[in-house]
C-alpha cells in the first residue's frame, strides 16, 4: 500500500512544488494552560500550569511556571495554592480550605507579566448512585500460546437528579503488572452523560482483556465519578485526540479557562471492589 | 409499506390516464416527436409556439411534444436556438400527430451559434436556479491537460464551488459532494471521479445534454439535498455511421455511432483510456512494475419499436487502478493494488399514451465499489494478504408520465423504487502467522421509494408556477422514514423581458457519505440512514430576478438563497475512515460509532451574466456566500465555517470566434481560500487521576487549534487560455487545440505543511500542484 501511495505521490510531485506559504500567519501569544480538578473527597487539590508554545513564534518559548499566583475563591473566602517544586504543580491542602458541595468556585491564575486567566466550576452535590455492579470473566489460550483473561464489567447507575449529569467510569486493578495502584489506561475508561439515560438509569458495559498474563487478576475495582460538565468535556476531547492518523479529524480540546487553555473541573467519586 | 406505495401510485395513474382520452371536441391537439435532421437524435427543449394565440409548449427530455389549441387554422412554429425554425399549418378538424425534424443552422461568422439548448427565454421560465451547460461550449473552454470535463465547467457557474486544485468535486450552495444527485441516463453515479478527482468520468463526446439544478427543485427530482446534475447520453446517429477520435496528453478517446436499421434504430459506443502506465512500463525495472490507468466506456442502443414505443438501453463502465508488483531474487514477492469502479445500466421504454400524454419506464442498475488489496509473500513461506472492500449497489424501477391536458398545464407524475445494498467496509486478513481475521460490516439492504406530482401551470400571462410535491419513504429493516416534500416555483413577469422568481423546496436524503477530506475521494464511504443516523433534510428558499437583454443578447440572473440542512454527518473528532471496522481492538467499531450528526446553514447571492450566442460568448458568474455547520460533538458545539465556505467566488469565461476556423477562449477564476484548521500552539496538560490523586502523572501533549476551520488558505486564482483550429476536409472535420493551464503560473496552495528551520523555528510551507501547464490535443470527426 505504501508503495502504491508512493507511486501516486511521485506522479503528483512531477507537477507539484513546495515553497514558503505567502500568507499572513495567525498571531498568537503564549497562553496560560491550567489543569485543575477539585473534589471534597480528596486531601489536597493540585493545579498543573503550563504556558502554550505558539507554533509560529520566534520568541523564547520557555516561560517560568513557578512564579504564578494561583487562587481559589467561593465568593466569600479565598485561598492560594503553593508551588511544589518536587512535583512541579501548585497544591492546596483541603484541611486549610475545605470545599463545600454544590458551591461554585472560581480559580484565578495571574502571571507577573500581567496575563490573567479565570475559570469557574461547581462541585456536584451528590455522589453517583450505583444500583448494581457485576463482573463476568473468562480465559483462554490464543494462537500465540498466550493466556487471555477477559473481564466484562456491567454497571447500572441511577440518575434521579433533575440536573443534567455527567459520569466517568474507571475500571482498574490495583496490583496488575506493578504493585500499588496502576494508572488507568484509556481502554479502561468510559464516559456517559444524561443522553445515555434509559428509564432513569445508565447502563455501562466495559470489556477489558489482559494478554499474556498467566495468573489470576485480583483486586479489580471500579471508580465512578459524578463530574462537572467542564471535567467531562475536557477529558472526552482529550481522549479523542488522534495524532497518529493523518486522516483523522483534528480534535478541538475543550477549555473553560477564560483567556487561556485547559480546564477547571470538579467531581465526586465512589469506588466498587469486586 | 411497499403495498401502500403501489396503492398510491395506482390511484394516481387511474386519475391521470382517463384525462387524456376525455379531450374536448372544441380543441385540437398537435403532438409528436422532434428530432434532429440527419442524425435522428431526439431534441429536448424545443419551443412549440402558436403566435396568433400566444400559446406554446416545449418538448420533453425524449423529444415528445403536445400542444392543445382551440379549433381553427393555425400556424405553429418549432424553434430551438442553433436550428432552423420549422413551421406547419394546423387545419381545422381532428388532432394531428406530426413528427418534426429540425435542421441544424449553418454556422457563419458573425452569427455564430454557440448554444443549442435554450427553451424559453430566461425571464419566461418558471423554474429558477437551473443551468443548462451546452456541450459545444464545454468543448471550447480550456481544460487541464486539454481533457474536456463537464464537472470542471459546472464549477465555473455561480453557486457552485470547486474543491481543491484540479478536483472535479463540486459543492452547491453550501452542500457537500454527497448532496449532489448525479444522474447519467436515469442511473445514479456514486463516484464521478477519475484519478482522485482530477478528472470526471463523463466523456463529453458521448453526452447529449447536461443540466444542473441548484434549487427550486421540481418534484420529479428527489433523494439529495443540494443539486441535481442530469446528463443524457447521445442516442446514436440513425442515418449514417459517424465517429470522433481524439488524442491528448493524458488519454485518447474514440466515439463511434451509426444506424442498426436506418431511421429506426441506432447505436453509439464511446471509450477513453489513459496510457501513462503503458508508456512508462518499458522503463521500469523488470522486477518492479507499477502504474496507474483509468478508462471509461459508454454504450447505447435505441430502437423505434413502432409509432408509440421506443426502447433505449445504455450503460457505462469505468475503472481507476493503481498497482505495484515486485519480485525479488529470493522468490519473495509483493503485489498491491487500489482500484475503484462505477458501472451503470439503464433500460428505458418510452410510450406515447395518446396525443397528450407520454410515459417512460426505466429499469436501472448502478454500482460503485472500492477495493484495496495487498499480498506479501516471503521466501520462507510466510504470507500476508489483506483485502478491503467498500461499495454500494442499486436496482431502480421508475415510471414517469408527462401529461399536457391543454396549453396551460404540463403535469408530471411518477413513482420510483430503489433497492440499495450498502457494504460500507469489509476487511479480510489472511496470514501464515496464524492471524486470520475477517471483519465484515453488516450488509445494509434498504428500499428508497418516491411518488411525485407536479404541474407547470401558466396561471395568467405574467404569472407562471411550478407546484408539486414528492412523498418519499426509506426502509431499512424495521426502520422506516417518511417525508412529504413540497416544491414551489413562481415567476411573475415585471416587463416583457424581466421577471421576478421565487422558490421553496424541502428535500430529504436517505444516504450519507462519510468523508474525512470532504473532496469526494474514492475512500469516502456511502452509508444509509439508520435508526441511529437519521436522514438528512434541507429547506431552501430562493428569490431572484431574471432579465433578457436583446442588444447585445445577454441573459442576466440575480438570485439570493437561504438553506438550512439538518442531520448531516461527519466523523467524530479523532476518527477517520481507517477507524471504521478497526481491527486489533478489543471491540470492533462500526461506522455508526465514528460519526456524529449536526446542522448546516448556507446563504448567499449569485449573479450570472451570460451570452450564449454571437462572436463573443461566455459568462461572468459571481457568488457571495456563507456556509456554517454546527455539530454538538465537534468544535465543542460551537458553529464553524465549512471547509468549502467561500466568501467570494468569481468566474469569467470568454469564447471568441476569431475566424471561421479559429476560436480562442479563456477562463479566469478567483475564490476565497478554503477554511482549514491550523495548529496555533502546543502545550502540556495533565488529565485528572482521581483513583490515585497522584501528582506523578505524565503530562499529555495537546494542540491548540483555535476554533475549527478558523484559518483561511490563500485565495485561489488562475487563468487558462486555449486556441482551437477547426478544419473542414471533404469527408471529415479536424480540430487541433493548444491550451495553457494556469497561464501566469499562480502557485495556488493545495495543502499546507508545518516545517522546522535549522534554528528551530517553524514556518508554513505550501504544496502547489499545477504550475503553468501547456497542453495539446487533436481530434478528428467524420
Amino acid at each position: 500500500m505504501k508503495k502504491i501511495l508512493f507511486l501516486f505521490l511521485l506522479a503528483l510531485s512531477l507537477f507539484s512544488c513546495m515553497q514558503d506559504a505567502d500568507i499572513k500567519l495567525p498571531e498568537t501569544d503564549p497562553k496560560l494552560v491550567v489543569s485543575c480538578f477539585i473534589s471534597p473527597d480528596v486531601d489536597s487539590v493540585m493545579a498543573f500550569i503550563d504556558w502554550s508554545r505558539p507554533v509560529f513564534s520566534s520568541e523564547d518559548l520557555e516561560r517560568p511556571i513557578d512564579n504564578l499566583q494561583v487562587s481559589i475563591s467561593d465568593g466569600s473566602s479565598q485561598a492560594f495554592f503553593q508551588y511544589d517544586f518536587n512535583i512541579g504543580q501548585y497544591v492546596l491542602s483541603l484541611a486549610e480550605y475545605p470545599l463545600a458541595l454544590g458551591v461554585e468556585y472560581t480559580l484565578r491564575v495571574k502571571a507577573p507579566t500581567g496575563e490573567e486567566v479565570v475559570a469557574q466550576t461547581i462541585i456536584p452535590a451528590e455522589l453517583p448512585l450505583i444500583e448494581s455492579a457485576t463482573l463476568d470473566s473468562s480465559s483462554y489460550i490464543n494462537n500465540f500460546g498466550e493466556e487471555i483473561n477477559e473481564f466484562i464489567y456491567k454497571t447500572t447507575l441511577l440518575d434521579n437528579s433533575s440536573d443534567f449529569q455527567y459520569y466517568r467510569f474507571i475500571f482498574y486493578n490495583e496490583d496488575f503488572w506493578l504493585p500499588g495502584k496502576l494508572y488507568t489506561s484509556i481502554e479502561g475508561q468510559s464516559f456517559s452523560d444524561d443522553e445515555s439515560l434509559v428509564d432513569g438509569k445508565i447502563y455501562v458495559e466495559q470489556n477489558i482483556t489482559y494478554y499474556g498474563y498467566n495468573g489470576a487478576v485480583s483486586n479489580k475495582r471500579l471508580a465512578v465519578l459524578n463530574c462537572s460538565e467542564s471535567y467531562y468535556r475536557y477529558h472526552k476531547t482529550l481522549q479523542n485526540q488522534n495524532f497518529g492518523n493523518p486522516f483523522a479529524e483534528p480534535t478541538i480540546v475543550f477549555s473553560n479557562i477564560e483567556g487561556g487553555l485547559g480546564a477547571f473541573g470538579a467531581y465526586r467519586l465512589v469506588e466498587v471492589a469486586y | 409499506m411497499k403495498s401502500l406505495f403501489c396503492f398510491v401510485w395506482l390511484g394516481i395513474c387511474c386519475l391521470a390516464y382517463p384525462l387524456q382520452v376525455s379531450a374536448q371536441q372544441s380543441t385540437v391537439t398537435l403532438s409528436g416527436t422532434i428530432t434532429e435532421e440527419g442524425s435522428g437524435e431526439t431534441l429536448p427543449g424545443v419551443v412549440i409556439f402558436c403566435e396568433e394565440l400566444n400559446l406554446g409548449s416545449s418538448s420533453n427530455t425524449y423529444g415528445f411534444y403536445s400542444l392543445t389549441l382551440p379549433q381553427g387554422t393555425w400556424k405553429v412554429s418549432f424553434r430551438l436556438i442553433g436550428y432552423e425554425t420549422s413551421s406547419i399549418e394546423l387545419l381545422q378538424g381532428a388532432s394531428l400527430r406530426k413528427d418534426i425534424a429540425l435542421r441544424k443552422e449553418e454556422v457563419t461568422l458573425g452569427e455564430v451559434t454557440v448554444s443549442s439548448e435554450r427553451k424559453e427565454s430566461v425571464a419566461e421560465e418558471s423554474r429558477m436556479s437551473t443551468i443548462d451547460i451546452p456541450i459545444d461550449q464545454i468543448k471550447k473552454i480550456p481544460a487541464l491537460f486539454g481533457e474536456k470535463d463537464v464537472l470542471k465547467v459546472i464549477q465555473l457557474m455561480p453557486g457552485v464551488q470547486k474543491g481543491s486544485e484540479g478536483s472535479s468535486g463540486f459543492y452547491v450552495r453550501g452542500g457537500g459532494p454527497d448532496q449532489n444527485l448525479i444522474i447519467l441516463d436515469d442511473a445514479v453515479v456514486y463516484n464521478a471521479n477519475h484519478l482522485f478527482g482530477f478528472f470526471s468520468i463523463f466523456n463529453g463526446d458521448a453526452l447529449k445534454s447536461v443540466e444542473l439544478v441548484k434549487g427550486g427543485f421540481p418534484a420529479h427530482y428527489g433523494g439529495r439535498l443540494s443539486s441535481v446534475l442530469d446528463m443524457q447520453l447521445k442516442d446514436g446517429n440513425k442515418e449514417a455511421v459517424h465517429g470522433e477520435a481524439g488524442i491528448g496528453i493524458i488519454s485518447s478517446r474514440l466515439t463511434l455511432e451509426g444506424p442498426i436499421r436506418k431511421g429506426k434504430s441506432s447505436w453509439i459506443v464511446s471509450g477513453r483510456r489513459t496510457y501513462i502506465d503503458a508508456l512508462i512500463y518499458p522503463f521500469l525495472p523488470r522486477d518492479e512494475k507499477g502504474g496507474y490507468f483509468f478508462y471509461d466506456f459508454n454504450a447505447k442502443v435505441n430502437f423505434i419499436l413502432n409509432d408509440r414505443n421506443r426502447l433505449y438501453v445504455s450503460g457505462y463502465f469505468g475503472k481507476d487502478k493503481f498497482y505495484f508488483r515486485s519480485n525479488s531474487e529470493d522468490n519473495s514477492s509483493f503485489y498491491g493494488s487500489f482500484l475503484w469502479q462505477n458501472a451503470t445500466a439503464t433500460a428505458r421504454l418510452n410510450h406515447i399514451i395518446g396525443d397528450k400524454a407520454f410515459s417512460n419506464t426505466s429499469l436501472v442498475f448502478s454500482k460503485y465499489n472500492l477495493q484495496l488489496g495487498v499480498t506479501d509473500e516471503q521466501s520462507n513461506g510466510d504470507a500476508f494478504d489483506l483485502r478491503f472492500v467498500s461499495g454500494i449497489r442499486d436496482w431502480t424501477l421508475k415510471h414517469d408520465i408527462d401529461y399536457l391536458p391543454n396549453s396551460k398545464h404540463h403535469i408530471k407524475l411518477g413513482a420510483q423504487t430503489t433497492y440499495h445494498r450498502f457494504t460500507p467496509s469489509a476487511v479480510v486478513i489472511k496470514s501464515t502467522d496464524a492471524l486470520e481475521a475477517t471483519f465484515e460490516d453488516e450488509i445494509y439492504d434498504s428500499f428508497e421509494n418516491g411518488v411525485y406530482l407536479e404541474d407547470d401551470w401558466k396561471i395568467s400571462a405574467p404569472l407562471k408556477a411550478n407546484f408539486g410535491a414528492r412523498v418519499s419513504h426509506f426502509n431499512m429493516g424495521s426502520t422506516n422514514y417518511f417525508g412529504l416534500e413540497p416544491r414551489v416555483n413562481l415567476r411573475y413577469m415585471l416587463r416583457e423581458d424581466m421577471s421576478i422568481k421565487g422558490s421553496y423546496a424541502l428535500m430529504n436524503q436517505y444516504l450519507h457519505l462519510l468523508s474525512n477530506t470532504g473532496v469526494g475521494l474514492p475512500t469516502d464511504l456511502w452509508v444509509p440512514a439508520t435508526e441511529r443516523v437519521r436522514p438528512q433534510r434541507s429547506n431552501q428558499v430562493a428569490l431572484g430576478l431574471a432579465k433578457d437583454i436583446t442588444n447585445p443578447r445577454l441573459t442576466v440572473t440575480l438570485e439570493g438563497y437561504y438553506k438550512t440542512m439538518s442531520n448531516i454527518i461527519g466523523y467524530k473528532e479523532g476518527a477517520s475512515f481507517l477507524s471504521v471496522g478497526e481491527f486489533g481492538g478489543e471491540e470492533k467499531l462500526t461506522w455508526q460509532d465514528n460519526v456524529t450528526s449536526g446542522n448546516g446553514t448556507s446563504y448567499g447571492a449569485e449573479l450570472l451574466v451570460q451570452r450564449k450566442t454571437g462572436k463573443l460568448s461566455g459568462w461572468i458568474g459571481y457568488t457571495l456566500s456563507w456556509t456554517t455547520l454546527q455539530f454538538d460533538e465537534l468544535n465543542n458545539g460551537e458553529p464553524f465555517f465549512a471547509r468549502y465556505d467561500r466568501r467570494h467566488d468569481l468566474s469569467i469565461v470568454g469564447i471568441y470566434e476569431l475566424r471561421d476556423n479559429l476560436t480562442i477562449s479563456a477562463t479566469w477564476v478567483y475564490g476565497t481560500g478554503q477554511a482549514i484548521t491550523l495548529p496555533l500552539a502546543d502545550y502540556q496538560t495533565i488529565p485528572n487521576d482521581p483513583v490515585n490523586n497522584s501528582p506523578f502523572v505524565y503530562p499529555t501533549s495537546s494542540v491548540d487549534y483555535g476554533p475549527k476551520n478558523s484559518f483561511r488558505m490563500a485565495p485561489y486564482h488562475r487563468l487558462d487560455i486555449a486556441a482551437r483550429w477547426d478544419k473542414k476536409l471533404p469527408r471529415c472535420e479536424r480540430t487541433f487545440e493548444l491550451g495553457v493551464y494556469n497561464a501566469y503560473n499562480r502557485r495556488n496552495p493545495f495543502f499546507y505543511n508545518i516545517q522546522t528551520r535549522d534554528n528551530g523555528s517553524n514556518y508554513l510551507s505550501q504544496i502547489s500542484l499545477f504550475p503553468i501547464l501547456p497542453s495539446v490535443s487533436w481530434s478528428y470527426k467524420f
